[in-house]
C-alpha cells in the first residue's frame, strides 16, 4: 500500500513535470472532486463498520476515552506552537497536525480543498510522523510505560504501529492503542477541514 | 464543505447499518483505493506543475519534519500527564 501511495504521487509529478497530461487539467477539479467524494465513501463504509470498536470502547470504560483525546490536544497545540515559530497560520498548521499520521487522507484532503503545497507538507509531515512513532515508540516503552508509548503514533496506533506497541507494550496497553487510533481515524476526515476552514 | 461531509456520513450510515458481504467489502476497499489513486494522482500532478515547490522542497521537509515532532512531543507530553493523573495506580508497574 506504501509503495503503491508514493509510486501513484511519483507517477503524477512525473507526468506534471513534463506536462502530458495538460488537456486534462482544466477537468483536474472535478475529476478529483469526484475521487474524493468516493474514498471519503468507501472510508465511511469502513469506519462504519468498525462497530466492535464502540463496544470494546464501553467494556474498557470511558476513561480510555482520555487517551485519544490527550493525543489530539497535544497534536494540534504542539502543531500550533511549531506553526507560530514557523510565521505558518494557524489553520494551516493544525490542519497538517489533524492527519495524525494518515498521510494518504490528510494530504489528499488538504491538496484538493485548500493548496497543492500545504498538500506537500501534510504528506511529508505525516510520513515523518509515522517514521518517528516506529523509531521511538520502543524507547519511550521502556523508560516511561504506561500509555505514553501510544502518543507518536496517533492514528496509526491501530494499524501500522499497533504491532510494536503490542510487542513493547503489552495487550492491555495495544487494547487502547487500537481504540485511540480508531476515534483519530475517524476525526481525520472530519477536523482537517473544519480546521482549515472551508470556504 | 458539503461534498467531504455527505459522502462519509453516507458512508457511516451504510457501514453501521447494512451487513456487508464478502463482495460488499471487496468493493468497498476497491472504491477506496480508485478515489484515494485518483486523488493523489491529481495531487502529484499539481506538485509537478508547481515550479515553486520544487524550489522550496528543503524548506518543506523542514516544516513538515519539525510540525511532525511538535505533534509528536505534545501528544505525548498530554499523555504523560493523564498517566500520572489518572491511570497511575493500574498502569506504572507494567
Amino acid at each position: 500500500m506504501t509503495w503503491l501511495i508514493m509510486g501513484t504521487i511519483l507517477l503524477g509529478i512525473i507526468a506534471g513535470k513534463i506536462g502530458i497530461l495538460a488537456y486534462w487539467l482544466p477537468y483536474l477539479d472535478n475529476i478529483s472532486s469526484l475521487a474524493l467524494a468516493i474514498l471519503l465513501f468507501g472510508v465511511g463504509i469502513e469506519l462504519g463498520r468498525n462497530k466492535e470498536i464502540w463496544q470494546r470502547l464501553w467494556q474498557t470504560g470511558w476513561k480510555i476515552v482520555l487517551v485519544p483525546a490527550a493525543v489530539i490536544a497535544g497534536t494540534l497545540i504542539g502543531s500550533a506552537i511549531i506553526g507560530l515559530l514557523l510565521e505558518m497560520p494557524m489553520n494551516e498548521s493544525t490542519a497538517v497536525g489533524a492527519g495524525f499520521g494518515w498521510y494518504s487522507l490528510s494530504a489528499g484532503l488538504i491538496a484538493k480543498i485548500y493548496n497543492v503545497e500545504l498538500g506537500t507538507i501534510a504528506f511529508l509531515a505525516n510520513v515523518f510522523r509515522e517514521l518517528i512513532a516506529v523509531m521511538t515508540i520502543p524507547f519511550l516503552a521502556r523508560y516511561f510505560g504506561g500509555y505514553l508509548p501510544i502518543g507518536p503514533g496517533g492514528a496509526t496506533t491501530m494499524d501500522t504501529t499497533l504491532p510494536i506497541i503490542n510487542r513493547m507494550c503489552g495487550q492491555e496497553v495495544a487494547l487502547v492503542a487500537f481504540i485511540s487510533g480508531a476515534i483519530l481515524s475517524i476525526l481525520v476526515p472530519v477536523l482537517v477541514p473544519l480546521l482549515i476552514g472551508m470556504r | 464543505m458539503y461534498f467531504i461531509i455527505i459522502p462519509l456520513f453516507l458512508g457511516v450510515a451504510i457501514g453501521t447499518t447494512v451487513k456487508l458481504e464478502k463482495i460488499g467489502i471487496h468493493l468497498t476497499n476497491v472504491l477506496t483505493i480508485f478515489g484515494l489513486i485518483f486523488l493523489l494522482f491529481s495531487m502529484g500532478l499539481g506538485i509537478g506543475g508547481n515550479e515553486e515547490i520544487f524550489r522550496n522542497l528543503k524548506q518543506i521537509g523542514f516544516k513538515a519534519f519539525i510540525l511532525a515532532l511538535g505533534s509528536v512531543i505534545g501528544s505525548c507530553l498530554f499523555l504523560y500527564i493523564i498517566d500520572i493523573r489518572f491511570f497511575k495506580s493500574n498502569n506504572r508497574e507494567v
